[in-house]
């Protein structure tokens, strides 16, 4: 690939993001209509007065849509940082550990969570404590923890190979400082990435949990509760499938492009690792 | 001999989008039987005409000039047609036998799938593989057609690539760097087959290697190369004899460092200019 | 020898596994909050009623008891008896197996189908335009919910053109023919989300074969750059995805669960929900730790075919032949 389609990819990330961003950002101080109060004026066409017009229950989708944007965004960060808070120490950990046993019983454990996907997590969350948006974000969050353990892990063993931290542990650094001043600011970018490409498959799951009805309860609208009530209008207005399915397709290839993008840009240590 | 088997005329070669040169306005030609080193350090553009000559560039390459094969013009022949060419009429000798050979398909299927490949494979395929592989200079050649590539060291896995490349009596063999990788007791045996194999078939040899004492003992005639620019050429006797590139002196030099005094300073550039 | 250790490993690995991920299930559904008596009886039982329940479902005991007992149903294929409906689980979720099977088998068809020509071409023209269109159009796909494809294939060949059935199942058993016309738009929804991922994995894989000397090899005895290829580019390519297969197969089976949601087919996912609504745990746990064992036989299995394809790890050095 050329360098200028790789700036193209970052950018065309960044602007994707940025929308969904600012679209969330003012959702939550203002939009056009109530999000969830049902009125008598139901599938209105697209119009000045509804830009996008009304679901079946008379609610205005463009509120609906920069609400939902507000959850996305939410669930996102909340289960890219659980995934992240858990497992780029516990990939340090293993990581530094290299080939002794415990760190291969690690890595081996982590590796398990590959088995429960986020979607059985959530129903198992949701059979047991009923479904909710905290629910959502734990399954996703837990579930996306071995992608963190396995980069986070790659990155350190190749930085461990560097001369600098030899001589950091001939001085008598002890591991913890070394791991904090030297391997992880040499990781930093790669798990960057790794969060903008988890936030796009977060953003999935979530659509598809919320979808299901194993997500955010119906007093908070979300992207994909808008698509399972327009695919029961189906027959009757099917364009009401579109925006959500617009916002979603924007936020995962957002995110997506995104991290493709700052892959490019950071190329030499990811090809290293990857 | 008045109709050269390859002409190479003008050749230039530039990478990518920055069009860095690779080869810059190189000629040589080749008679039928005749055999012809290219000689030049590393990066002085001697693959890059190799592989412009058996059409193998690289997809960035632009190459410019005239390659032509028996008077038909190569450079922009349909790949189709090029294919059909290679292994039968042209072959070539790579310098990685470590990583030139498939993984996964052990090594008497690769040298049959030549045969099979042109149609060559009147009679017992196996049975030529075989025999090939013995030629080559293999000691159990069923044993080595049975195994797969990791197998092999790294003379046998040589010998197996000069096995798929002369099987079809080539009349032209391009060897580039074939012993480079190898020991330097390999080397010597691994030349001596070579030499028996081409001298027997009589085919032309176009030998590239940074190493003069091995050109001159497989070529008649050399070309030295040096960023991509040919600065000398002639008979191998002249050529060593009479050199009249600094360069060209200095390559004779080092080439001798076992004949230097120790103690002595060793001869450099600027020493032959 | 090496290679049959290797395998015996795994395998020890996959049973750990297993027991592993049995706890795990078991604890999260029956060390949280929630009482099966109660969901039984209902909100208006009296206390002295769910008490008595419980003593006589043997939810009293000890924890460790009752994973065991669990575990051990497990193992002879009992998965107990449904609280609810008073019959065995494994009765309940076996038409339902079926169905799920049928659908993971040709999403999967359908994904390959796509992802195999379409990687390899991605990756050989990927200096030309139309190969980084292939691309852009993978991630594209990529961006799209399988549900949501599902939903806009309903839209375009059940409700606009009307070609097909917008959902439902009919048994194979009953109408072949129907059968296979409710599973098209299912199968074709999970299969192209999950092809355009898979494309992306291809693409990468073969960009890295086709950088290999023994591919120039290949073309210097005579195969054009497409025959050098398809003929020793493939294998190799394909050795390195198989390893990813195995985590291709984990999201096409959860594809698999909400794409029956989609086109309300009573497959796993659809039986799953209602127990969840019905919040039968123990049906729950069932189907779930049947559904996280297929992921981890179907990732060992992978595991083992690569080991079996690997010659370097079949035919070791030194082993001779």
């Amino acid at each position: 690939m050329s360098r200028s389609l790789r700036e193209v990819t970052l950018w065309s990330g960044l602007v994707l993001v940025g929308m969904i961003v600012l679209t969330a950002l003012v959702a939550m101080v203002w939009t056009p209509f109530d999000p969830i109060r049902v009125t008598p004026e139901r599938l209105a066409p697209m119009s000045s007065r509804h830009w996008l017009g009304t679901d079946a229950y008379g609610i205005d989708i463009l509120s609906q849509l920069m609400s939902g944007a507000r959850t996305c965004l939410l669930v996102g960060m909340v289960s890219v940082a659980i995934a992240a808070l858990v497992g780029i120490p516990l990939g340090l950990v293993i990581g530094i550990g290299g080939d002794r046993w415990w760190a291969r019983l690690l890595l081996r454990i982590s590796d398990m969570l590959y088995a429960l996907p986020a979607l059985l997590l959530a129903i198992l969350l949701a059979a047991a404590l009923g479904a909710s948006t905290t629910t959502a974000m734990a399954a996703i969050g837990i579930a996306t923890i071995p992608v963190f353990v396995r980069m986070t892990r790659a990155g350190t063993m190749q930085v461990m190979t560097r001369d600098y931290v030899a001589s950091a542990r001939v001085s008598g650094i002890g591991w913890p400082a070394i791991a904090w001043q030297h391997i992880l600011p040499n990781v930093a970018p790669l798990l960057g990435v790794q969060a903008s490409v988890s936030f796009a498959t977060a953003i999935l799951a979530e659509a598809a949990l919320s979808y299901l009805g194993l997500s955010t309860p119906s007093t908070t609208p979300t992207w994909g509760r808008m698509i399972n009530e327009a695919q029961r209008a189906i027959y009757t207005s099917p364009e009401l499938t579109v925006w959500p399915a617009l916002a979603i397709g924007m936020a995962v290839l957002g995110f997506n492009l995104l991290g493709d993008g700052l892959r490019d840009r950071l190329d030499p240590l990811l090809k290293e690792v990857s | 001999m008045s109709r050269r088997l390859l002409e190479v005329r003008d050749l230039h070669v530039s990478f990518g989008r920055s069009r860095t040169v690779g080869v810059d306005e190189v000629s040589l030609s080749l008679a039928a039987g005749e055999r012809l080193g290219v000689i030049g350090e590393s990066g002085s553009g001697k693959s890059v005409t190799a592989l412009a000559v058996m059409g193998l560039l690289p997809e960035n390459a632009r190459p410019r000039g005239s390659v032509r094969w028996k008077g038909i013009e190569l450079l922009g022949m349909p790949e189709r047609r090029l294919a059909r060419l290679r292994g039968t009429q042209l072959s070539m000798v790579f310098q990685e036998p470590l990583t030139a050979l498939d993984p996964t398909m052990k090594a008497g299927r690769q040298v049959a799938e030549v045969l099979r490949l042109h149609r060559m494979s009147r009679g017992d395929t196996q049975e030529r593989v075989v025999s090939m592989l013995g030629r080559v200079g293999l000691s159990e050649p069923e044993r080595i057609a049975d195994s797969y590539p990791h197998q092999l060291s790294g003379g046998q896995r040589q010998r197996v690539l000069m096995a798929m490349a002369l099987v079809n009596r080539p009349e032209l063999v391009i060897c580039d760097e074939p012993t480079t990788a190898l020991d330097v007791t390999v080397q010597k045996r691994v030349l001596d087959t070579l030499d028996h194999q081409l001298a027997e078939s009589g085919a032309a040899c176009l030998f590239i290697s940074h190493d003069l004492a091995v050109v001159s003992r497989m070529a008649h005639r050399l070309v030295v190369m040096r960023h991509g620019r040919v600065v000398e050429a002639g008979s191998t006797q002249q050529v060593l004899t009479d050199p009249q590139h600094p360069y060209t002196r200095g390559l004779i030099a080092t080439a001798d460092l076992a004949a230097v005094v120790p103690g002595e300073r060793l001869p450099v550039l600027e020493d032959f200019a | 020898m090496t290679l049959l250790r290797r395998i015996a490993a795994r395998l020890v690995t996959l049973l750990l596994s297993l027991v592993a991920s049995s706890l795990v299930v078991f604890l999260l559904l029956q060390a949280l909050p929630g009482d099966m008596a109660q969901v039984i009886l209902g909100t208006s039982a009296t206390p002295e009623a769910i008490a008595e329940l419980r003593e006589e479902l043997g939810l009293n005991r000890p924890w460790p008891v009752r994973y065991l007992e669990w575990l051990g149903g497990l193992a002879t294929g009992n998965l107990g008896i449904s609280a609810l409906s008073q019959k065995p689980i494994v009765d309940l979720i076996a038409a339902p197996v079926g169905v799920t099977m049928w659908l993971v088998l040709f999403g999967s068809i359908v994904s390959l189908v796509l992802a195999l020509p379409l990687g390899l071409w991605s990756a050989m023209r990927r200096r030309h335009v139309d190969g980084v269109a292939v691309n852009a159009l993978s991630h594209l796909g990529m961006a799209i919910p399988a549900f949501l494809a599902g939903l806009l294939l309903t839209a375009l060949f059940a409700v606009t053109l009307r070609w097909l059935p917008a959902n439902g199942y009919v048994p194979l058993s009953r109408d072949p023919y129907q059968w296979a016309r409710h599973l098209i738009l299912p199968s074709l929804a999970l299969g192209i989300v999950q092809g355009a991922m898979f494309t992306r994995y291809v693409r990468s894989a073969f960009v890295e074969v086709l950088g290999e000397d023994y591919l120039r090899t290949a073309r210097s005895v005579g195969w054009t750059r497409l025959g050098a290829v398809l003929r020793h580019g493939v294998r190799p390519a394909g050795l390195q995805l198989v390893t990813v297969l195995g985590l291709q197969l984990v999201s096409l089976l959860v594809g698999a669960i909400v794409i029956e949601q989609v086109f309300v087919l009573p497959g796993l996912g659809s039986e799953l929900f209602k127990a969840v609504q019905r919040r039968d745990l123990l049906e729950v746990q069932g189907v779930v730790m049947l559904l996280v064992a297929a992921v981890l036989v179907m990732n060992t299995l992978m595991e083992v075919c690569y080991l079996l394809l690997d010659p370097r790890l079949r035919h070791p050095v030194g082993g001779g032949r």
